[in-house]
């Protein structure tokens, strides 16, 4: 039937429907815009990833800002503890003269008279911190004198206690000096003399020192 | 060629592509009548009628009636359409076409037969556009202020061709009101559906006259009698020569009686095509045949057994029905 009293642009309309050309058009539009299904919904996605990106961003940025206004609480305490880890090589370049001079009197003979005992800090480097330029010693020089009976029991009673000594010791230490002088003309004793030296910084648990308690980590 | 591109990006129907447009145009048929305050439908598949609804006026959806008002314009959208519903319960293709078959008030519609040598036009189309344009230029004293449509079928009143008259052979050209015809179209929009054509009822019924009846060898008189009036036609063979529109039958049988001999018809027949029976019948003339339920099956060839509501299949032999059936396989 012929399209009676129907308006021009009803007419024009209605070509969009039953022209072939239009159905073909119609159908290259609707196939091109299923094509574009994937890449929408990797939009969709990655817009949802970067919106969980953000969000994340954004709560770790307000973390990192009470964090450092936390932090800013601890400013002082933050600059003691630096004071007190640059003070470090000068607390451990110190040597336990106490246990030292335990150690020798333990390992003293009784065929030897310990005449005198010194004891020097010597290989001094510098050391800036922050409260000024110290001087700290890498080693220590043990020097030990005394006498030792010409018929004592033991003729290396002396040597026997640098070699003790030398054991308790922190290792890299040494003996410097060992010697004996004097004659069976001379004096009834000869005297002797000791020179050891043992780094500053080393553990001295040979010495008897022992741990009280676990290192603090800080 | 843009805006070619952009107007079809932005009007293509993609409803109806999406439901089958892509692949198929055969789309089953909606075919409306439409009445002064009554609406009924045919649904119809490939073959023809499948289903009958004869009383769609209380719908919420329904499509405007005669005068082009609706009942129902105010109310909310439905959230299924009209259409859906018919093609859902007959089992058709969601994509549809209407065709709206309009008994018009008298003075939203207009018809009558000429010639183009009469009418000083040299084609159908330039005819056309004459009476678009200047309808007083054509038919002399047009009353109407208000802007009409126009067609033009040759004097077989074939339907489903253009026609192409000699300059001396009589076409009838018929109008409705712009108004009237744009209500239907807008609904039809609205229903996601393709208009075929609008069809005054008194078209609808002379054409089915003429190739239903047995008028091959016999002149005839045929007048339409719907609720707006009568509308008569005299037939020279299967030629239609003269219509007028009348307010009763009687007068439009009358009036035919007294054009009979000015149109040098050969002792015509007469047929009487009713929507419903206005008149008591002794108004109306003898020897007339009138088109009803009991001679139908004998006129169209068959009886139309045809689906309702309920689900089950019922005779239809009022005219109407049998008229609405014809012409949605024209």
């Amino acid at each position: 039937m012929r399209p009676y009293l129907i308006s021009p642009e009803v007419l024009a309309r209605q070509v969009f429907r039953y022209h072939p050309a239009y159905r073909f058009a119609a159908f290259l539009v609707c196939a091109f815009l299923v094509a574009q299904i994937p890449f929408i919904v990797w939009i969709v996605n990655e817009r949802h990833l970067t919106g969980q990106g953000q969000e994340r961003a954004s709560q770790l940025a307000s973390d990192a800002q009470r964090i450092a206004s936390d932090r800013k609480a601890l400013a002082p305490t933050e600059k003691k503890l630096k004071r007190i880890q640059d003070l470090a090589p000068l607390l451990r370049a110190r040597l336990p003269i106490g246990a030292v001079l335990g150690k020798i009197e333990q390992l003293t003979p009784p065929d030897l008279t310990v005449a005198r005992i010194t004891i020097n800090a010597e290989g001094y480097q510098p050391l800036q911190i922050e409260s000024g330029l110290f001087h700290i010693p890498q080693q220590i020089r043990i020097e030990i004198e005394g006498e030792q009976p010409f018929r004592a029991g033991d003729p290396k009673a002396y040597d026997h206690l640098a070699q003790a000594l030398l054991r308790s010791l922190p290792p890299e230490s040494k003996i410097a000096e060992s010697n004996l002088e004097g004659g069976p003309d001379a004096e009834p004793y000869r005297t002797f003399r000791l020179t050891l030296i043992a780094p500053t910084n080393a553990n001295y648990f040979g010495l008897g020192v022992t741990k009280l308690a676990t290192q603090n980590t800080l | 060629m843009y805006n070619d591109i952009t107007t079809f990006l932005r009007e293509m129907p993609v409803k109806y592509y999406l439901a089958g447009g892509f692949w198929s145009t055969s789309e089953p048929t909606l075919a409306f009548f439409i009445g002064r305050d009554q609406i009924q439908a045919l649904a119809a598949g490939g073959r023809g009628g499948i289903g009958y609804e004869s009383s769609l006026e209380k719908d919420s959806d329904a499509p405007p009636f005669a005068d082009g008002q609706s009942d129902f314009a105010a109310t909310a959208k439905p959230s299924r359409t009209l259409s859906g519903k018919l093609t859902s319960r007959y089992r058709l293709r969601r994509n549809v076409k209407h065709l709206f078959v309009v008994d018009a008030d008298k003075k939203d519609q207009f018809f009558s037969v000429d010639t183009l040598e009469r009418l000083r036009q040299k084609s159908v189309t330039s005819a056309l556009e004459e009476m678009h344009e200047n309808p007083q230029q054509v038919f002399g004293n047009w009353p109407e202020s208000v802007p009409f449509r126009w067609a033009i079928v040759n004097k077989e009143l074939t339907l489903g061709h253009e026609p192409i008259p000699r300059i001396d052979e009589p076409i009838l050209m018929f109008g409705l009101a712009d108004e009237v015809c744009a209500s239907f179209e807008s609904w039809s929009q609205t229903q996601g559906a393709s208009v075929i054509a609008i069809l005054p009822l008194p078209v609808a019924v002379l054409a089915w006259a003429n190739h239903t009846l047995a008028t091959k060898d016999r002149d005839s008189l045929v007048v339409a009698a719907t609720e707006q009036g009568a509308v008569g036609a005299a037939f020279r063979r299967q030629s239609l020569i003269y219509i007028c529109q009348e307010e009763t039958v009687s007068d439009a049988f009358s009036f035919l009686d007294r054009e009979t001999d000015d149109l040098e018809l050969d002792n015509p027949v007469r047929y009487l095509w009713a929507l419903n029976i206005p008149e008591e019948r002794r108004s109306i003339p003898e020897e007339l045949v009138i088109i009803d339920e009991e001679n139908i099956q004998g006129i169209s060839g068959a009886s139309l057994s045809l689906q309702e509501g309920h689900g089950k299949k019922v005779k239809h032999d009022r005219p109407l029905v049998h008229l609405l059936n014809w012409l949605v396989t024209q």
